[in-house]
């Protein structure tokens, strides 16, 4: 199953540990240098796929601040989900690489 | 007001999704919006269109392209209905129409005749409604043959020699009136085929009288428009195919009532397409009905081979 790049980030972000919604934005920015901004219903939509596949489970909402927060965390299917989407990329740009490589030499 | 914008925006989304309950989704909006209004604004989109995408994702996940026959063909019968009562409704109360007069002589049929024709028609749509409310199959498709009889004796027969009974909608021969001529053909046949693709689903009775009574207030706003009948449902028809061909791709069946509507209309747009360069050409039907068929039968077509392929 190929994993849309905004999901691949979300992902990614939780690689470190549970993290809440806002923190995702932006630590998926960060991981993609500025290239994957999410909006906060591209997140929760992806959140909600994902927590439906059973890639990621919600902790209990918690209110810091004022403001309500939930954390997200990966599942052991979420790790490899995504160490299998990895793979495949890195596949993928073997292919090319080694071609553009071959054609320089 | 930035809170506010977001927590209006975030109600897109169902009302027992778990991030919208506990204001999670406005919390991590209103960071991400980070003070700017023009952020928030945009928050505000992306969370009225993810939320649009979970609520159709909720109620149409377990509808199928039959459903959207259902939808089509519940909708086309209340309009079929409804022209039917226009029909009878001249006995009751005739158009102030002179026969006499000169400029209406070449109208051979009398528009305020209500004969078997009207009444077998009136009969065929209310046999449709009850089978598809009541889930009677033979009985919705029975008539919804019937009523393609009825309307192709009507069209192919007495049309073409000034006798027809849509001369009704508009007897003094306006052009921009619907539907006259052959113009209810079309729907008649797309009635027929939806009805017999819908599901038998049994409806609530209350139902019935509530067709009724939108049917009737249709033919009672259609009697106010003074020949052009039917004509003032194409804008909602035209809004309902925008709507429809939007959102095909997350609800298949809007595109299955996307594609019936665009038939059901296709035959008077290319009628009124080529007609000779002397007679009136509507710009709107030019500029903007054909376009917009077009593009009701394709976009809507290309959902439903992906749906397919997929």
């Amino acid at each position: 199953m190929e994993i849309r790049r905004s999901t691949y980030f979300v992902l990614a972000a939780l690689l470190d540990g549970p993290l809440h919604g806002y923190a995702i934005i932006g630590r998926a920015a960060e991981l993609s240098g500025g290239e994957v901004r999410l909006s906060t219903g591209t997140l929760f939509g992806a959140l909600d796929r994902l927590l439906a596949a059973g890639l990621v489970e919600a902790g209990e909402e918690e209110k810091v601040e004022g403001r309500v927060r939930r954390s997200y965390t990966l599942t052991q299917d979420g790790h490899t989900a995504l160490s299998t989407e990895a793979a495949r990329m890195r596949r993928a740009a073997l292919v090319v690489e080694t071609r553009v490589a071959g054609a320089a030499t | 007001m930035t809170r506010g914008l977001l927590a209006f925006a975030s109600r897109a989304f169902p009302r027992d999704h778990r991030a919208r309950q506990s204001g999670e989704l406005v919390d991590t909006a209103l960071l991400a919006a980070d003070g700017s209004r023009w952020r928030a604004f945009r928050e505000a989109l992306s969370l009225v269109g993810a939320g649009l995408r979970q609520r159709s994702r909720a109620t149409e996940g377990d509808t199928s392209l039959r459903d959207g026959a259902a939808l089509l063909a519940g909708m086309l019968s209340v309009v079929n209905l409804a022209i039917a009562f226009f029909g009878i409704s001249l006995a009751l109360s005739p158009e102030p129409f002179d026969h006499s007069t000169p400029c209406c002589n070449f109208f051979i049929p009398n528009p305020n005749a209500v004969d078997w024709w009207w009444i077998a028609f009136a009969v065929a749509g209310a046999g449709i409604v009850l089978g598809l409310a009541l889930a009677r199959r033979r009985l919705a498709i029975g008539a919804a043959l019937v009523n393609v009889g009825l309307v192709s004796y009507d069209a192919l027969v007495l049309a073409p020699h000034d006798k027809g009974h849509m001369y009704a909608i508009s007897p003094w021969g306006w052009p921009d009136a619907y539907p006259i001529h052959q113009d209810w053909l079309a729907p008649a046949i797309v009635l027929a085929l939806a009805t017999a693709a819908a599901p038998s689903r049994r409806r609530s009775l209350l139902r019935v009288p509530l067709v009724l009574v939108g049917a009737a207030l249709l033919a009672v706003l259609a009697r106010e428009q003074w020949g052009h009948g039917f004509l003032f449902l194409l804008l909602p028809a035209g809004g309902l195919l925008a709507l429809s061909v939007a959102l095909g791709w997350l609800a298949p069946r809007l595109a299955v009532l996307a594609l019936g509507v665009s038939a059901a209309l296709v035959p008077p747009v290319v009628q009124v397409l080529t007609r000779p360069s002397w007679e009136y050409h509507s710009p709107v039907v030019t500029w903007v009905a054909a376009p917009g068929l077009a593009l009701g039968i394709l976009v809507p077509l290309a959902y439903l081979t992906r749906r397919r392929l997929a």
